[in-house]
């Protein structure tokens, strides 16, 4: 039989890292609070037949947000075999107030003082052994990062699974508490479990309306209940829920000052006090997000990328595509068929590896961003002015993640509680430039803009602009009115990233991208090429005659008044709905170009014909803001749970970008 | 010949990867791109990426 072991702790204390070092996996680790939304299992990498739950960051086991929710559902009623507490322990005594509460769980607990590298850099002391005796449970000092402590940690973990250790001691309150729960609990006593009655007792004396529906207790219990607590909260002059968290507060700073000596004296400042002192300042934090951001997609689109394009290029055009066709050509192959592969699948999945190369160096400088610690005081940042136009900054989080793709930004605003919140914020996520709209501004921005430094970095400042001008108008109607939730974030610490996460972050996000491209992009370009080869009667014709330019001439006059009004880019708009990269491919399809990239005369050319530098970017600013891809649309309808809601989402969007590029263009045009 | 066996390998596949992303679908599995390495977000059903 499998054992399961959970892993719990506060939010960024590096659960996420120790799970990965744990069990072999992968998994998302950001360098800000609330990355793990759902629980992830995983096998120990030592023995197959123990489980490894990574748990959501909570900082309590009440049940104010989704993740406390889903991390004590989990432990009460799962029940893993034991709890490994992953204690930050450069916050020990604020980690450690989650601590007296698993230990209530009635499971046995094993603490995991992580960051310990951290403390002795510091030349903070931790006394483990007089920690692990006021605790009543074993410690390990660990290092997620560097690996040190966790084969002490497995090897702790195993025996306590397999020797069914008992659970630890729980924190001892004051007199009159102890009086009050003890009285709770001879109410209670044979209704619950033994091991877990001390946590159900806590939890009513705290009111816990869940607890109290989950017991189901007559009105006469509930009423003696509330007597005890009533009288406590009396004589005490607090409210029960203070009460607790006064007295485990007071248990906790006892058990510190043992066993904790701080070289630092309080007050004065650590070197990310520092440095968040210039980064976050009222008025120099945005201008140095913004030079950031822009030196971010200069160097990914405009200068270091651009250098790998030409053999990417030469590879799938001059290389794999000429040399097949010819080959497929001389055994006799059908033309139409190495039209199909060469000219359709190999062109259109070679148009968008091509930016590749860009697309890494931009993940590798997000995550850079992100694992050092800068991308949390973007989200502290931007709650400051999110919070002015009645949006709150727990909206950006899921905007940071959607640089990356819009899906699981959508899905990562689960964690806002407040429906109004939830919905704009996911009508207002994809408006984040993704991964995917990347090869589309790269490929615009070569061919029209190859000398401007700021054409590219103005999608992402474009983006998140549109995110508050929205929130503001939304703000306005009757759906969305109301106060922004408020919005709590712990800062990490600065520090430099290992270069090993960066490039495992940058390889995740790529790979996915390049997989992307041998699947979707692969299928809708052999269907781009079928439908601009074929007629309605399904007569190979020329591409002027085919069913794709007889759909995009129905449609192109739509967009006219944006510049565009050529029907290929028509097509390339409706095309884009399946995955916004195919937006690229089309182009490279219709066009017969194999693959584009900067410098290519026949790119100019072609590209030239369709879009003036002014049409060029009220394009790039549409797809900035139209609907998202297919499976984006598909992430939205599931989290609102309604179609009525998921079309006014698209409505919304593609208005937005409708209008958007409509000024871009035609105010453009009056200027240049 | 070469147009059989060329066709094959083509519209085989192009066939093979449609189903593949047809199944994923309808096992409940998500149509994400973003890849469950680089998600925030664990999904109950781990979807065939």
């Amino acid at each position: 039989m499998a054992h399961t072991i959970a892993l719990a702790g506060n939010p960024n204390s590096g659960k996420t890292s120790l799970f990965n070092e744990l069990t072999g996996s992968s998994q998302y680790v950001g360098n800000w609070p609330g990355v793990t939304v759902e629980k992830k299992e995983g096998h120990l990498k030592q023995s197959k037949h123990h489980i490894v739950i990574d748990l959501p960051g909570i900082y309590s086991l009440s049940p104010y947000t989704l993740e406390e929710v889903v991390s004590r559902d989990y432990l009460i009623d799962a029940r893993p075999d034991i709890i490994i507490n992953v204690v930050d322990a450069t916050n020990l005594e604020r980690n450690l107030y989650l601590t007296t509460q698993l230990v209530e769980t009635g499971i046995p607990v094993l603490i995991a003082l992580n960051m310990i590298d951290i403390v002795e850099k510091r030349g903070d002391i931790i006394d483990i052994n007089g920690l692990a005796a006021a605790l009543g449970c074993p410690v390990i000092a660990t290092s997620a990062v560097t690996g040190k402590g966790l084969k002490d940690l497995v090897k702790q973990a195993i025996h306590m699974v397999d020797n069914h250790m008992a659970p630890p001691i729980s924190a001892h309150f004051s007199q009159e508490t102890e009086k009050a729960l003890k009285d709770i609990g001879s109410l209670i006593e044979g209704t619950v479990p033994p091991e877990t009655l001390r946590w159900y007792i806590i939890k009513l004396f705290e009111r816990d309306q869940q607890v109290q529906q989950r017991l189901d207790l007559d009105q006469k219990k509930i009423a003696e209940i509330e007597a005890i607590i009533s009288a406590t909260e009396e004589k005490l002059d607090d409210s029960a829920e203070s009460i607790i968290t006064t007295d485990r507060y007071d248990y906790l700073t006892a058990i510190a000052k043992k066993t904790h000596t701080q070289k630092r004296a309080a007050g004065s400042l650590t070197i990310s006090d520092k440095i968040d002192r210039v980064v976050t300042n009222r008025f120099l934090a945005l201008p140095l997000f913004f030079v950031i951001m822009w030196g971010v997609y200069y160097v990914s689109i405009q200068s270091v990328g651009e250098l790998f394009i030409g053999g990417i290029e030469w590879l799938f055009h001059d290389f794999i595509g000429a040399n097949l066709a010819s080959w497929l050509l001389s055994v006799g192959t059908n033309s139409w068929l190495v039209g199909l592969l060469t000219d359709g699948i190999i062109a259109g999945v070679g148009a968008v590896l091509t930016f590749v190369p860009q697309m890494m160096i931009l993940f590798f400088f997000l995550s850079f961003m992100e694992d050092c610690g800068y991308m949390a005081r973007v989200a502290f940042i931007m709650d400051r002015i999110f919070r002015k136009f009645g949006l709150s900054g727990k909206s950006f989080i899921p905007m940071l993640i959607g640089t990356g793709c819009s899906v699981p930004a959508i899905m990562a605003s689960r964690t806002i509680e407040n429906q109004r919140d939830r919905r704009m914020t996911i009508m207002l996520t994809p408006f984040i430039p993704c991964g995917a709209k990347l090869p589309v501004f790269a490929l615009l921005v070569g061919a029209f803009f190859p000398h401007s430094a700021w054409i590219a970095s103005s999608m992402y400042l474009v983006g998140i602009l549109a995110v508050i001008i929205s929130g503001i108008f939304l703000k306005k109607t009757k759906a969305f009115a109301g106060d922004p939730a408020p919005f709590v974030m712990e800062l990490p610490p600065y520090h430099m990233p290992r270069f090993k996460g960066v490039a495992i972050h940058m390889w995740e996000r790529g790979k996915e991208f390049i997989k992307k491209a041998g699947t979707i992009i692969a299928v809708a370009s052999a269907g781009i090429w079928i439908l601009q080869s074929t007629s309605w009667s399904f007569e190979f014709v020329e591409t002027q005659q085919s069913i794709l330019a007889s759909i995009g001439r129905f449609i192109a006059p739509l967009f006219k008044p944006l510049g565009f009004g050529r029907w290929e880019v028509a097509v390339a708009t409706i095309t884009g709905l399946l995955a916004k990269e195919t937006i690229v491919a089309t182009f490279g399809i219709v066009l017969g170009l194999g693959t584009v990239a900067e410098g290519d005369p026949t790119l100019v050319a072609s590209i030239g014909s369709f879009f003036t530098p002014v049409s060029a970017y009220a394009f790039m600013i549409f797809t900035l803001f139209a609907a998202p891809c297919v499976a984006a649309i598909g992430a939205t309808k599931r989290e609102m749970n309604s179609i009525r809601w998921t079309a006014s989402a698209v409505l919304f969007q593609t208005s937005v970008a409708y209008l958007a590029a409509l000024l871009v263009y035609q105010i453009g045009s009056l200027i240049f | 010949m070469a147009n059989v066996i060329v066709s094959i390998i083509i519209f085989g596949s192009l066939g093979l990867i449609a189903y593949r992303m047809l199944k994923s679908r309808k096992s409940g599995g998500s149509s994400c791109h973003s890849g469950c390495g680089s998600c925030p977000y664990a999904c109950e059903e781990k979807p065939e990426h």
